[in-house]
């Protein structure tokens, strides 16, 4: 028997049915997997980054403080709070906070985060405000929002 | 009336439709992720003055930004690049007693205790004799945390397996800013600290377990009924304690 003398057979063509389906898989699985963006942005943030990144596993126990730009040009040209879908002033802080805290499961509310997503041209002066209140407002856990970078040499 | 043969609908096209559905799915959302430096603030008191117990100068590890985003450690201007060498610097000054081979010379540096598994044993008996004999309510409460706190180090010399120089209970970094100073700056501040602390658990970890310390909370944030890595993360932990504290005060 010579090796070389195998008969060659005619590929059949891939049958194409089952794509559509796959192609469907893929888009429920996306579907689920993603969070629409709830939330109106009416503040304009360009997170700073930073190295010493810590990922909040249990996205339900995160509150967002947006301070950024304000998209309308009427809220000044200065950096605003946005609170949910308003513009809010630093005092509604600690009302906020509490509704917040309400949401949350009971057994869990002690271990609710807010995360600060500020823009990284923001004076200190107000993230030291928002600070402040949330201390009043006993909300301890903060997470200042940041992108991924390495570390510098 | 006649009919018609029924025509098969060509499914070919059902794959282009459905691709393109996923393509705008891909493009119009946002995989939303948190991340960021995570901080715990202290707890509102309204007498502030009242409350500051004098702590030593060398224990306090002072971070300024000031209104020029300019940094001042310890009272000089240095740059963000220097700050996670003296952060370091700040930490293993005396030595840890594991990795770092212990000196108890160096002034203007917290002075780190070595501690022996028979010091901690002798601190919590002699602590739960005072609780045994003590009557005063107030007390109690200050004797029955000094035992946990005991405890807990026992425990963690038991991981370490050799005596480590304790960090005073005292020693920390202190961060403050100016109201105009850029929260980028801030951060990259606040995030070279951050560096510093987790660069030398890493080390510690490595060197005792053959992890890093990162693995570690990973292992143990997959895995909370893991008291094994628990235990050694309060090992890590114990030699080198989180001790960044958001100073708000601003002048």
């Amino acid at each position: 028997m010579a090796f070389g003398k195998k008969k060659r057979r005619e590929m059949g063509a891939i049958s194409t049915a089952s794509l559509p389906d796959i192609v469907f898989m893929l888009l429920f699985f996306f579907m689920v997997a993603t969070v629409l963006r709830t939330e109106e942005e009416q503040v304009r943030v360009i997170r700073p980054e930073a190295s010493e990144l810590y990922k909040i596993e249990k996205k339900h126990l995160i509150r967002y403080i947006n301070v950024g730009y304000p998209q309308d040009k009427r809220y000044g040209n200065e950096p605003v709070i946005q609170l949910n879908d308003d513009i809010a002033t630093v005092e509604s802080i600690q009302g906020w906070v509490d509704a917040q805290r309400k949401t949350i499961d009971e057994r869990e509310q002690s271990k609710m985060w807010v995360s600060l997503k500020v823009h990284k041209d923001t004076k200190m002066g107000i993230v030291t405000d928002i600070k402040q209140e949330l201390r009043k407002a006993s909300a301890l856990k903060v997470l200042y929002s940041a992108g991924q970078r390495d570390r510098t040499e | 009336m006649k009919r018609r043969p029924l025509q098969e609908i060509n499914a070919g096209s059902m794959a282009d439709i459905a691709f393109l559905l996923l393509i705008f799915w891909l493009v119009t959302t946002t995989i939303d992720t948190d991340e960021g430096i995570k901080r715990q603030l202290p707890p509102w008191e309204e007498n502030v003055a009242e409350q500051q117990v004098p702590v030593h100068d060398r224990d306090v590890f002072e971070v300024r930004v000031n209104k020029l985003d300019e940094l001042l450690v310890e009272r000089e201007v240095v740059a963000v690049e220097d700050l996670c060498r003296l952060t370091r610097e700040f930490l293993i000054a005396n030595g840890d007693g594991v990795i770092n081979s212990f000196q108890p010379e160096k002034i203007g540096f917290p002075r780190r205790k070595l501690i022996s598994i028979e010091d901690a044993n002798f601190a919590l008996e002699s602590a739960m004799m005072t609780l045994t004999v003590n009557q005063d309510v107030e007390k109690e409460g200050q004797l029955k945390k000094t035992i946990e706190k005991w405890e807990g180090i026992i425990l963690a010399l038991g991981y370490i397996k050799r005596p480590y120089a304790k960090l005073p209970g005292a020693a920390h970094i202190s961060v403050s800013s100016d109201d105009a100073t850029t929260y980028d700056t801030y951060i990259q501040v606040q995030n070279e600290l951050e560096r510093a602390i987790n660069e030398l658990r890493d080390e510690l970890a490595m060197n005792l377990f053959g992890e890093s310390y990162a693995t570690m909370e990973e292992t143990y944030g997959r895995h909370p009924e893991d008291l094994e890595t628990l235990n050694r993360i309060y090992a890590i932990r114990a030699v080198y304690p989180y001790i960044i504290s958001e100073a708000i005060e601003t002048e």
